[in-house]
């Protein structure tokens, strides 16, 4: 199978080290690593945002059609004019200008997805945080990219929107594309994600599934936490 | 749609007013005629090579801060920008200047606007070079700010060191911006380069939307970050220099207008540069007429009036948005 996004030996001074990975269709891979490790300086340099040596495979694609290859989820969640919410999913159709017109229909049925359709009205500034994540997300996943990268999808979400963001980040994986997604809350990202990429200090130290690299040792070495599997739950303590 | 064509309309309106007021007492037939080159030789003189060119003036200049001021805003994402943030005209300024202490201006009139325009070219060069060509938008905005401060710095000199304050005099009331006494000679040396700028800055106008989202984001849709910005600063370095060369300084206008109709167009920065273009077109027109009909015999200052027009919308706005950073 053809990988949607193959970085190898990438390097970014003082902060990445040799990292290497691929993520293929039907993945919704969580990159993990305690505050400080790398996980968004991954994500930039992969998307050509900041200067690194090795090589990401999205950076064969000119710049004004890689959105139709990856969409991209910024931290950066601050949008000072007073744009609707249907306006800004409806940005994210730009990368397909050739599209045939259905673009607004394409952009409502995201937003009725995730269940925006309410506020889509609205003006983005006038949104609580947690509500402006919802809608940045569903920008890019309007998009209709074959791959994801998200920078803490889940932050600033209430629980059950953490869940529901997860859980619609599997099942777009269900669907054939991918995600690659930091992620803080380690049983949700336990939970949900197909697989795990876990970086400490800037160097990948684990990648498989959740179930095979979330060892007790690894836990506690790299989080200081202990995480243990209940059924489908996972339990954190200290 | 309803607005630009409202706003056009108005425009037309304000240029039409523009053309018949002013000082001398000239029947309204007269002056028609006049337009048309028909009657008194001094009457079509005066309507043909004045006031024309100074309506026209009025509505470039206008649209060309207007223009830039919401390019200028989309692009800093805030709507306390103005464009005199590249630091472009306060270098015309410089140029203008110099040519007016050196008398340069009295063999050769129209070397005070080269001058000018001289002065907003060297400013484009320092500020690339000062900011480098993959400079962040921080880097050339601090560049823009202190490529200001050093030519106001060497305007004040020049003034310090003045020997004739006839000169001195001059230059103080050149400062304040005026319409006054143009001639077609100016518009057809700002003309070109107001087109080059408003070109620049409409090629980039998906990419300001973008842009609104942060750079990262933009990036991520599809957008040359690091042309978008040097498309945006060379565009509004056009318009500002151009405008502020054969007009002088006239703030406000492209801080308040943009400011004022995005309440009207939404929070799309690419669907703001038309109306604010429009906008800042009839209320420079407007100002103006005004100038011309408040004090009729005492040559009151278009930059001036604006200015004081400007400010207590400016505080209002810096008033409003208080509450937002606490």
């Amino acid at each position: 199978m053809k990988s949607l996004l193959s970085i190898e030996n990438m390097s970014v001074p003082g902060r990445i080290s040799n990292a290497s990975l691929q993520i293929f269709p039907g993945e919704f891979v969580g990159l993990i690593g305690p505050n400080g490790a790398g996980k968004t300086t991954l994500l930039r340099a992969a998307m050509g945002m900041i200067p690194a040596s090795g090589t990401s495979s999205l950076l064969a694609h000119k710049i004004n059609v890689r959105p139709r290859h990856v969409a991209y989820l910024a931290q950066e969640r601050e949008v000072v004019w007073p744009i609707s919410v249907r306006e800004v999913v409806a940005l994210g159709r730009r990368a397909h200008p050739d599209s045939g017109g259905d673009d607004q229909a394409r952009a409502d049925a995201i937003l009725q997805r995730m269940a925006l359709d309410d506020f889509a009205t609205r003006q983005i500034p006038d949104l609580s945080g947690g509500e402006r994540a919802r809608v940045l997300l569903a920008r890019a996943l309007a998009q209709g990219a074959p791959l994801l990268l998200a920078d803490e999808p889940c932050a600033a979400l209430d629980p059950i929107q953490s869940i529901r963001t997860a859980k619609l980040l599997h099942a777009e994986a269900g669907n054939g594309r991918a995600a690659l997604a930091t992620l803080h809350d380690l049983p949700l990202a336990a939970r949900w994600c197909t697989r795990l990429l876990v970086i400490e200090r800037g160097v990948i130290v684990a990648d498989g599934a959740p179930d095979q690299i979330l060892t007790p040792e690894l836990c506690r070495r790299v989080f200081d936490i202990s995480l243990t599997r209940h059924g489908q739950s996972w339990l954190l303590e200290e | 749609m309803k607005l630009i064509l409202a706003l056009a309309t108005l425009c037309a309106g304000l240029t039409l007013m523009s053309l018949f007021v002013g000082s001398g007492n000239v029947a309204l037939r007269e002056t028609i005629w006049a337009y048309f080159g028909a009657g008194d030789p001094l009457v079509v003189l005066v309507m043909q090579e004045l006031r024309l060119p100074r309506a026209a003036l009025a509505l470039l200049i206008g649209a060309a801060l207007g223009f830039a001021g919401a390019a200028m805003q989309g692009f800093l994402r805030n709507p306390l920008a103005d464009p005199g943030i590249v630091g472009t005209s306060a270098f015309a300024a410089l140029g203008a200047v110099i040519a007016l202490q050196t008398g340069i201006v009295a063999l050769f009139p129209m070397a005070l606007p080269l001058m000018a325009l001289g002065g907003a070219l060297i400013s484009v060069l320092a500020l690339l070079a000062l900011a480098g060509r993959g400079a962040r938008t921080t880097t050339l905005i601090l560049s823009g700010v202190a490529l200001s401060s050093a030519a106001a710095a060497l305007v004040s000199l020049v003034l310090n060191l003045s020997p004739n304050p006839f000169a001195a005099n001059e230059i103080t009331f050149w400062m304040m911006g005026s319409l006054a006494d143009r001639s077609f000679r100016h518009v057809s040396v700002a003309l070109p380069i107001l087109l080059l700028g408003a070109m620049l800055i409409w090629r980039s106008r998906k990419g300001l939307d973008a842009l609104s989202f942060g750079e990262e984001t933009a990036l991520s849709m599809g957008v040359n970050v690091r042309r978008l910005r040097l498309q945006l600063i060379l565009g509004t370095a056009c318009l500002s220099g151009a405008a502020t060369a054969v007009a002088g300084m006239i703030g406000f206008v492209g801080l308040v207008i943009p400011h004022l109709l995005r309440r009207v167009t939404g929070g799309m920065p690419s669907r703001l540069l038309l109306p604010a273009a429009l906008g800042s077109g009839a209320l420079i027109l407007a100002a103006d007429i005004a100038v011309r009909i408040i004090l009729p015999g005492r040559d009151l200052k278009l930059g001036v009036l604006t200015a004081l027009l400007g400010t207590p919308v400016f505080l209002h706005m810096v008033w409003k948005s208080r509450g937002r950073d606490t």
